[in-house]
């Protein structure tokens, strides 16, 4: 019988990728190797004549940095971000090899004309990265030309955001402060001793950002951090902003010391793993939560008002991030088969057609969020609501994992990586289903949907609003979806 | 990196930069290997039903 450590690493191919707490670091580690290799090939080829003069002299210097300090820098999800597109423009500019959608969007916001006005653009936001090496290693840097940034505004990895309207120019950082040009005249922001309280500097006002903690994991919860061109959420981020933030910092401590308890493994991983939440209102946004493989460490989660809910939630968007981190190894998918694109198979948590891909996240997703509602059912929570809450999880996902992996099998063109996680991954299902069936789960019961205000309201069917069971609910989806299983 | 205990200007003649370095200039060319495979990039879900 599988409990819910012993289903965490089913045998095969890739099944450490559950447990192994070094599983970003990969990523990290080449994306340095690849911003050496764009300095060089930048020097080398010159796509924008010399104006790749001033990155260069800043990538000298941030290439000279203490390791740790780059890497405390590097290992942040907006340098990796920056990475990426970085890498897409250049290959637009040198190759014509189509940019991403994000990396088109940050060239659409900035105005570019072409790829290579939006490289330039972009290789201008490097200034960003190289003040926040130098200001992490306490040193000096006084830009040859300033940035212009907008408001909010952050540097990479640090624990403060300037906020106010327009823009700010940033010239250079000293020791323990960066030096801003603000209405006409340049100030030092005060960083010293910030937790104190609020800063103003000219019109704008210095916050410290609110970081969430709890049992050695941090989150720092600032929408400032995500204030970058072409990023589809920085508006709904933006919007909630920091103060929404600050006054939900217990609730994520709340949330955070739940998946300690119900999750415990996976909540030591969390620690390693996040450094960015940023919470949101539902109806804000293209996403209610949303991951991006460019932003590993990072997830943005629309706020409920009920720890454990939104420790599934947190739990869930950290499970995107290792699986994120796990497809950089290597493809799961059979190059060309359109298992990232090609949104045409029925998912039993989405009202839209899904890509295969998107399908595998969430099986693997799901699994981990049941095993915690297993947990708390298991442990019995104290709260009525809550205890019924987990057992309509645990009555309604493992009939939509069964689904979806259905649909998988059927139609998924596995590499022999992706097959070896997929057949650990139907390991963890059997052992899940094994686990529920010994746990005195009834067979049916009133499906439940959490509102944004922690409260549990009946899963009301979309033909006339009646109540439904969790099985007539998954039963009323597949149908009114149009689709048959399998397909 | 900062475990490895070098700073980028001790990695750039590691074979994986001189590797990625190749990659970059084969960029969009026929028979490319790109450096990173086909994506699903944002996970995210939107007022789903379910």
């Amino acid at each position: 019988m599988g409990g819910a450590a012993s289903v965490s690493s089913a045998p095969g191919s890739d099944a450490a990728w559950r447990d192994d707490p070094e599983l970003l670091d990969a990523r990290h580690r080449k994306s340095a190797a690849v911003l050496v290799a764009l300095a060089r090939v930048l020097a080398a080829r010159r796509p924008l004549g010399e104006g790749e003069d001033e990155f260069l002299d800043l990538y000298r210097q941030v290439a000279a940095a203490d390791p740790a300090v780059f890497t405390r820098v590097w290992t942040e999800p907006r340098a990796y971000l920056w990475l990426r597109v970085a890498h897409q423009l250049l290959g637009a500019c040198l190759g014509g090899a189509p940019p991403s959608a994000l990396a088109a969007r940050a060239a659409a916001e900035c105005g570019a004309a072409d790829a290579r006005e939006a490289l330039a653009a972009h290789l201008e936001d490097f200034k960003e990265l190289a003040l926040a090496v130098a200001l992490a290693g306490g040193g000096r840097l006084r830009l040859a030309t300033p940035l212009a940034a907008r408001l909010p505004f952050t540097l990479t990895g640090a624990r403060w955001t300037l906020e106010g309207a327009g823009a700010v120019t940033v010239v250079g950082t000293g020791a323990g402060r960066v030096d801003v040009v603000l209405e006409g005249g340049e100030r030092a922001l005060p960083l010293d001793d910030l937790a104190a309280a609020p800063r103003a500097v000219g019109a704008a006002t210095l916050f410290p950002a609110p970081i969430a903690r709890h049992g050695g994991a941090e989150l720092v919860m600032a929408p400032a951090a995500f204030n970058v061109p072409g990023l589809d959420i920085r508006d709904a981020a933006l919007a909630a902003g920091r103060e929404f933030q600050a006054a939900r910092r217990g609730l994520v401590e709340a949330a955070l010391a739940a998946m300690e308890r119900y999750a415990p493994a996976g909540f030591a991983l969390f620690r390693t793993d996040m450094r960015h939440l940023v919470l949101k209102r539902r109806e804000e946004g293209p996403f209610t939560n949303v991951s991006y493989t460019e932003l590993p460490g990072a997830c943005f989660v629309a706020a409920v008002a009920r720890p454990l809910v939104l420790a599934d939630r947190l739990l869930h968007e950290h499970t995107h991030n290792r699986l994120f981190a796990l497809e950089e190894g290597g493809a799961l998918f059979e190059p060309g088969s359109g298992a990232a694109t090609d949104a045409r198979h029925y998912s039993p948590w989405r009202d839209d057609p899904r890509p295969l891909q998107g399908l595998l996240h969430a099986v693997a997703v799901y699994l981990a969020v049941a095993r915690f509602w297993l947990a708390v059912h298991r442990a019995g929570a104290a709260v009525l609501e809550e205890r019924r809450y987990a057992i309509e999880r645990l009555v309604r996902v493992p009939r939509q994992l069964a689904l979806a992996t259905a649909t998988l099998e059927r139609h998924a063109r596995f590499t022999a990586r992706g097959r070896g996680l997929f057949r650990a991954l139907g390991a963890e299902l059997r052992a899940l289903d094994d686990a529920i069936a010994a746990a005195d789960v009834p067979p049916d019961v009133a499906g439940l949907m959490p509102r944004d205000d922690g409260t549990f309201g009946p899963y009301a069917s979309a033909e006339g609003g009646r109540p439904l069971s969790a099985r007539a609910a998954v039963a009323e989806h597949l149908r009114l979806c149009g689709w048959d299983a399998g397909a | 990196m900062g475990k490895d205990g070098k700073n980028l200007q001790a990695v750039a003649q590691d074979e994986e930069v001189l590797r990625i370095t190749a990659e970059i200039e084969q960029a969009g060319k026929p028979g490319a290997t790109p450096l990173w495979s086909e994506e699903f990039s944002a996970s995210g879900e939107k007022n789903q039903t379910m």
